[in-house]
């Protein structure tokens, strides 16, 4: 069963979430909205420490904010003691103003600006993710300035294949980070920059890494790394730290399914066991490190669903390549499309599906899944590989469908394509229903434009 | 030719768009920002009505403005003297606002709400597209709530083919309009009801339909329903809408197309006039024509202005991690978060580095944006990972990315934290206006209620 799932009931034939009736709050609050639950990202944050300080104690864990970076969810995250993880200056200025100490916070990313530089150097953040050797510079010309010393992390690119979507792949000789042959130079030269203070290396595989070897190569070539900047490790001004990124996985389907697609949405591990291989490799090459880890998926993607209504159903011929109709098809088109779920459309990912008024029916029945969008592109992938979705027989138009494990890379994602409003996101604490994201209204759709024009 | 090119110019060695001077605009306001040309848009306007206007007078042009729906933009189009096609409650409401008469508009989608419908029949749109039979008995339930006649025009599909991006095919078995085998109960339906009033038939094939041959079978196969639909049902319609989607040259020319290149394109909005005003004169000159262009409309009306905020040399390896070679890498500041379909759709907009418009464009680069993810990489040219640029790019140069005005300004999201560009417009008269306002920090954070409050019903 999925983390989900305990979060997920079934009581008089409905679907509860964190204790609501999705049906019943479908037809209260305007469609489509997320529904957050508090205690599991907490309870996640707790899962993703635990593992790995029990094994390595000197472990700092930051949330990678671009999974999820609305202030409630970064203030949960706080409360239950993570930092952040930033990847621009924008993220930068939320995770300041959730509440995060500098101290609690590393700045990633492959096109900072002088300015988010300057901005990260001023506030003496943990570390700033160094991902070449003209930021490098630039950031020893903004801290200088400042009279400041930097923090920082080289990300090298440790080239370790995984099997993940292919746009999310990220240290495999793409756009992130430095060679790893290129390092030992890039950090020497560091050490020279009056405005930089080296600390750490930095390696993320990449997201939803469903193996551990991926992590053990990872971290073994950044060790060697270690060993042939620092030798062993008994100089003073040897590395502090390796940050292994994040990347782990969120179990998308039940293991038991009978029909759901493969790949890599199909996860049997847990991150006890990214911790076991990681810390292995740390314990027996290089104790003494302290370890950063960045999980964000993990933390937010099965605390939330997507809850939506169906508004249009319609029954379609099949044809064959020669235009013979060889049969029918079903379909359901929902409020909420690419605009609300972009990641649905864009890497084509799988997000489970449940009429939440049907719950004691039968899943047996082939539905094409589509939202209401103009695109063609705008339909959700099926079950089994399948073009289909398996729904209740019954399924028709003003059905809530719930979309699971919608917590990660949704909210940020949010767009306001074909003039539709962005979602609102609710959340469950302590068994009280709150709003922290409002729902968009027409005005918000028109709120940048200048209209006549503006002078410049 | 690109199809702004006629924009383009280079002055002392750098780009000017529309008579602005592209690097000092970077220089003065944050980037990345668009850049819209007024003059551009009359232009495309003029081109698509000239074009099906000489060939067939009584045609009605519906700018689709899923493509762009800022407001300006979309007042211009009222200018230009056409109609609107919206898509859903939002873009009726911003038709509206910049001052469409309801009898302008018509109204498409595929999940449209009783409250959508409910606003469009009592407004009296030129027609509702009837996307399903169930679609059909909810517009004729809401209409006679509301005791008035909802004119509409079943979308049928005519399971043609095309070459596109299979994302944006959408006569061919996908999820839009009504099966054609119940085009005919779909009408008779209509014409039975006191509330319904059965005006047209519509059609839409795609977008980014680079050839002619699918406009001519979609439009053979809906004169052959028009004429099946009005004996069967007995009734005489007014129109037969033919959609839009035709193609903009994104590739540099002059080039040799391959078919399956959607991106290159040697089509002028006569071709797609020729043949579908052709057809439709040869066997039903009585019936009035509605098309609805969106991206040969705003496509070519804007560029991205954007600059380059890292650079780095990296090796390329083979599988057994053997340095074979090197790629020149260049990040520029805008990503999927600003033209979501280079990635999305792995689109191809052309790059010219403004700054270096001088000089030869013979360096192969890698061009990514300034996202998280491996993917945020925009595809090279001619099928291959590289962008060739001048050799000398580097941090700080200003990357203008061309024909974006279509599908942009309202995909753009604050993934990363990003805020939203700007867009700014060069008017009829040269000046240069802001026509949509940036993100600053606090809309990151506008709609964000905390500690969270308890809902509203």
């Amino acid at each position: 069963m999925s983390l989900q799932d305990s979060l997920l009931t079934v009581g008089d034939g409905r679907l509860w979430f964190a204790g609501q009736d999705l049906a019943a709050l479908g037809a209260r609050l305007p469609t489509p909205f997320f529904l957050f639950s508090g205690a599991r990202i907490a309870h996640d944050c707790e899962t993703v420490r635990t593992a790995f300080t029990r094994r390595h104690p000197a472990t700092e864990v930051f949330f990678a904010s671009k999974a999820c970076s609305a202030l409630w969810v970064l203030d949960r995250v706080r409360a239950a003691g993570l930092g952040a993880e930033v990847n621009s200056g924008g993220e930068l200025w939320k995770a300041l103003r959730a509440g995060f100490a500098p101290d609690q916070i590393v700045f990633n990313g492959v096109a900072k600006t002088r300015d988010e530089l300057e901005r990260a150097a001023a506030a003496g953040i943990r570390a700033v993710v160094v991902d070449s050797p003209g930021e490098l510079e630039r950031l020893d010309a903004a801290a200088r300035d400042l009279d400041v010393r930097a923090r920082v992390a080289l990300r090298v690119d440790v080239r370790v294949p995984t099997d993940t979507h292919p746009g999310m792949q990220t240290a495999h000789g793409g756009k992130f980070g430095v060679d790893l042959a290129d390092a030992p130079a890039l950090i020497a030269r560091a050490r020279a920059l009056g405005g930089i203070d080296v600390r750490g290396v930095h390696l993320h595989v990449g997201s939803q890494i469903v193996s551990v070897e991926p992590y053990r190569r990872a971290v073994e070539r950044a060790l060697d790394l270690v060993e042939r900047v620092d030798g062993d490790g008994s100089g003073a001004e040897g590395l502090e730290f390796v940050d292994v990124g994040g990347g782990f996985p969120v179990p998308y389907v039940d293991p038991e399914a009978e029909r759901a697609p493969g790949g890599y949405f199909r996860v049997t591990t847990t991150p006890d066991d990214y911790a076991a291989a990681v810390c292995e490799v740390l314990a027996r090459r290089r104790p003494g490190l302290r370890l950063f880890v960045e999980p964000g998926r993990f933390i937010v993607s099965d605390a939330a669903v997507v809850v939506t209504r169906v508004e249009m159903a319609k029954t379609k011929r099949l044809l064959d390549g020669a235009g013979e109709a060889v049969g029918e098809e079903r379909w359901l088109l929902l409020d909420c499309g690419y605009d609300t779920l972009l990641d649905h459309t864009f890497v084509e990912w799988y997000f489970r599906a449940a009429v939440a008024g049907r719950a004691a029916e039968p899943a047996d029945t082939a539905f094409r899944l589509g939202g209401p969008l103009c695109d063609s592109g705008d339909v959700y992938r099926g079950d089994d590989d399948s073009p289909y979705r398996y729904l209740p027989a019954a399924t028709a138009v003003g059905d809530v469908v719930v979309l699971r494990d919608a917590g990660a890379y949704t909210l940020d994602t949010m767009t306001q394509y074909n003039g539709r409003p962005r979602a609102g996101a609710y959340a469950v604490e302590d068994g009280r229903l709150v709003c922290f994201r409002r729902p968009e209204t027409y005005d918000d759709l028109v709120s940048h434009d200048e209209w006549p024009p503006a002078a410049v | 030719m690109s199809g702004s090119e006629g924009l383009l110019t280079v002055v002392d060695g750098r780009l000017a768009f529309d008579g602005h001077d592209l690097v000092e605009l970077a220089d003065g306001r944050p980037t990345p920002f668009f850049v819209f040309s007024g003059r551009q848009l009359q232009a495309n306007i003029a081109a698509v009505v000239g074009a099906f206007g000489r060939r067939h007078a009584a045609t009605s042009v519906y700018y689709a403005s899923k493509a762009c729906s800022n407001l300006w933009f979309l007042g211009e189009v009222l200018r230009g003297g056409i109609d609107i096609e919206v898509n859903a409650g939002g873009e009726l409401r911003k038709a509206l606002r910049v001052g469409f008469a309801p009898r302008q508009i018509i109204f498409n989608g595929v999940a449209k709400t009783r409250a959508e419908i409910d606003h469009a029949v009592r407004l009296g749109v030129h027609a509702l597209m009837v996307d399903s039979l169930f679609e059909l008995e909810r517009i004729e339930e809401v209409a006679a709530a509301a005791g008035v006649v909802a004119r509409v025009a079943p979308r049928i599909d005519v399971y043609v083919p095309t070459m596109t991006h299979p994302g944006l095919e959408t006569a061919h078995g996908g999820k839009a309009g009504i099966d054609r085998d119940d085009a005919v109960p779909a009408f008779r339906r209509a014409a039975e009801s006191p509330h319904l009033q059965p005006v047209g038939l519509h059609v839409h094939i795609g977008s980014q339909i680079t050839t002619v041959d699918p406009y001519r079978q979609a439009v053979a196969a809906a004169l052959s329903l028009v004429e099946e639909v009005e004996g069967a049902a007995g009734v005489k319609l007014e129109f037969l809408d033919t959609g839009g989607g035709f193609a903009v040259p994104y590739r540099e020319g002059p080039v040799v197309c391959h078919p399956a290149d959607y991106f290159c394109s040697r089509l002028g909005m006569d071709d797609y006039a020729a043949t579908i005003c052709g057809e439709l004169e040869r066997r039903r000159p009585d019936l009035r024509l509605a098309i609805e262009p969106g991206r040969s409309i705003a496509g070519t009306t804007a560029v991205l202005v954007s600059r380059v905020e890292n650079e780095k040399t990296r090796g390329v390896r083979d599988a057994r991690g053997r340095r074979l070679s090197e790629d020149r890498w260049i990040t520029v500041d805008a990503g999927f978060n600003t033209l979501l379909e280079h990635f999305s759709y792995a689109w191809y907009y052309r790059a010219v580095v403004a700054d270096r418009a001088g000089e030869t464009p013979d360096t192969e680069f890698r061009l990514a944006g300034p996202l998280c993810d491996g993917g945020d990489v925009y595809v090279g040219d001619g099928g291959s990972a590289y962008r060739t640029l001048p050799e000398a790019t580097t941090v700080g140069d200003v990357v203008a990315f061309l024909d974006v005005g279509a599908y942009a300004l309202e995909t753009m999201h604050p993934y990363n934290a990003r805020p939203r560009a700007a867009a700014y417009a060069v008017l009829g008269d040269g000046r240069l206006e802001l026509v949509r306002r940036a993100d600053d920090d606090d809309d990151l954070v506008a709609h964000d209620v905390v500690p969270g409050r308890a809902p509203s019903t």
